[in-house]
């Protein structure tokens, strides 16, 4: 029988390194990933659209900037 | 009914002038030390003790790797507290202090404005946190 599916929210997709908040630190670290590995060699998209690109770089940079996240 | 007109242009002019007077521009550098270790990415989060005062602009720094403006939310703009970041995923990072950003800001005439800065992430090129200082300098001539 399999488990109920986990529903992973914004922030914790986002958390790139897993340290309970997100920041800069994550969006650097994505970018290096997808720089050096190749967006096929990470294991999730975190934009949602099945390709994972600077994209998704830029919105996690803009959610660690956000004022109403920051708040 | 000239000399009315002429009265009320007078009058709005001196307003307008003083409501000019009454606000002064002002820039500040934020400048990183990262104490020779590569900065490869920054947060800073400053905040305006005034609550009169308001940030206007941002724009990027002197090293290549910082050059570019910052993240930041424009919703921060007219405010008086912004979080700005940026990072280089390059080999070409700054070592030694170095001007990261300058906010631009309007303060109340005759202000003495205290900021609070608060550097939330500093990082070298593997991702790892560094020991960094920050510092607020006001830029010289930029007030009026």
């Amino acid at each position: 029988m399999q488990g109920a599916p986990v529903q992973l929210t914004c922030l914790e997709r986002d958390d790139v390194d897993n340290n309970g908040d997100v920041d800069i630190r994550d969006a650097f670290m994505l970018a290096k990933a997808i720089e050096t590995k190749g967006d096929h060699e990470l294991a999730r998209d975190i934009e949602g659209d099945a390709h994972l690109d600077m994209d998704d770089v830029d919105r996690i940079a803009c959610q660690a900037v956000d004022l109403g996240r920051n708040g | 009914m000239n000399r009315f007109l002429l009265a009320l242009s007078i009058a709005l002019i001196v307003v307008i002038d003083q409501a000019a007077d009454a606000a002064q521009v002002k820039a500040y550098d934020i400048v990183i030390n990262p104490h020779g270790a590569s900065l490869a990415a920054y947060q800073v989060e400053l905040i305006a003790e005034d609550t009169h005062a308001r940030i206007v602009g941002v724009e990027g720094g002197d090293h290549p790797a910082f050059r570019k403006a910052p993240y930041y939310d424009p919703e921060a703009l007219e405010t008086g507290r912004i979080v700005i970041a940026a990072f280089d995923t390059g080999a070409d990072l700054p070592a030694q202090p170095t001007r990261i950003a300058t906010v631009h800001m309007i303060e109340p005439d005759k202000c003495d404005c205290g900021y609070a800065l608060d550097l939330t992430v500093a990082v070298d090129p593997d991702g790892n946190d560094i020991d960094a200082d920050i510092e607020l300098l006001p830029v010289e001539g930029e007030t009026r």
